[in-house]
């Protein structure tokens, strides 16, 4: 009930902010000069996966500098909230705990190793993911507890909505190169990065195709057995 | 202290009778050492987390770990080679709302499970009276 208000109040909000945008748009009618990527990824059979992070590399051109923001994974009712996140290395990540019971999160990836033991509430400093790869959390105190987070040296990225279609936007003229992650998929099953040139105000659309058909991601952590 | 008294009259008693001085007895190994304890705690906890009195607070727990480290705080309490390397017994249970009645439903837990186990009436009741000052830490509604 909680998850769903908050996300009733973010999409009002969006709301409100993407009408304000529209009107400040047509007040001062700046001409489009981004280019921007559709993307769709699928697995056999052609169904929508959702939830996969597609990120572009820049290989010439300039990538549009966006702040690094602070961004947070939560802990509610024993769940990592978002199950899998992406964001540019160096971003400051908050694991606020919204549960009564004290969490204890942590990460043996060597692209971030960290703990945060015990804890109530929200820890006094977040963790600077500083490093790009694949993170894997868990908590130690509850084994079901795991999220996936992908570190990615560009500003450039998105996650499918549930019809799986993203959009990177904002893009400059320049060559780019698009890859697709999903967490548990192997790299035989992924398709390859696609290479892009674009001018300012392409548009283009391109799909990856799994070979390979996901796996839950939320499921029982594969090395911890009861 | 117990444990010293009971080794102390264990040793008077073996002075006068003809057996085997159990004297260099540690509860740890009255309870079965390593294997007698890692049972108990585990038929224990899988109770525990299934009755439905007490279940609730186990949701979600990895009862592997969690059964390492009470067997691991037992040895440590009862004089056996472990060091506890958990946390404190305040802290982890902290914002469960444990109330009494569950605690004292797995206290009834834990006392069957051992009179159903070899280990002796004695050393059943020793590490009872050792574990009962928790509940302090433990109950908080």
């Amino acid at each position: 009930m909680e998850i769903k208000h908050r996300l009733a109040k973010n999409y009002t909000m969006r709301a409100l902010r993407s009408a304000r945008m529209g009107l400040a748009a047509m007040i001062v009618a700046t001409p489009s000069i981004a280019a921007q990527i559709s993307i769709q990824v699928t697995e056999p059979g052609g169904v929508a996966v959702a939830e996969a992070v597609v990120y572009a590399s820049v290989i010439s051109g300039t990538a549009l500098a966006k702040p690094k923001r602070e961004v947070s994974i939560e802990q509610v009712n024993k769940e990592f909230i978002p199950l899998i996140s992406v964001m540019q290395t160096g971003t400051s990540v908050n694991f606020p705990n919204r549960d009564k019971v004290r969490h204890h999160v942590y990460s043996f990836s060597p692209a971030k190793t960290f703990e945060i033991k015990l804890y109530s509430g929200v820890p006094g400093k977040p963790i600077v993911f500083d490093k790009p790869g694949e993170v894997v959390l868990g908590c130690n105190i509850h084994d079901g507890m795991i999220a996936y987070v992908l570190v990615v040296d560009t500003p450039i990225f998105a996650k499918t909505d549930k019809r799986g279609a993203a959009v990177l936007d904002g893009l400059s003229a320049g060559e780019y190169e698009i890859h697709v992650w999903y967490p548990g998929m192997p790299a035989s099953a992924l398709p390859a990065p696609r290479k892009l040139k674009l001018s300012a105000t392409d548009a283009p659309a391109i799909t990856f195709a799994f070979n390979a058909k996901t796996q839950n991601p939320a499921g029982p952590k594969p090395s911890q057995g009861k | 202290m117990t444990s010293i008294n009971t080794r102390i009259a264990a040793f008077a008693l073996c002075a006068t009778t003809n057996c085997t001085p159990i004297f260099a007895d540690t509860l740890y190994e009255r309870l079965g050492a390593e294997k007698g304890v890692a049972e108990f705690v585990s038929q224990t906890i899988d109770l525990t987390a299934t009755d439905p009195l007490t279940k609730r607070s186990f949701d979600k727990v990895d009862l592997k770990k969690l059964k390492l480290k009470i067997a691991e705080h037992i040895c440590a309490l009862t004089d056996g080679p472990c060091k506890y390397t958990g946390d404190s017994m305040k802290m982890v249970h902290q914002g469960l709302e444990i109330s009494e009645s569950e605690f004292f439903s797995m206290v009834e837990i834990l006392r069957g499970t051992l009179n159903r186990s070899t280990v002796p009436e004695s050393a059943k009741n020793e590490l009872l009276r050792i574990l009962a000052p928790m509940k302090r830490d433990i109950v908080s509604k």
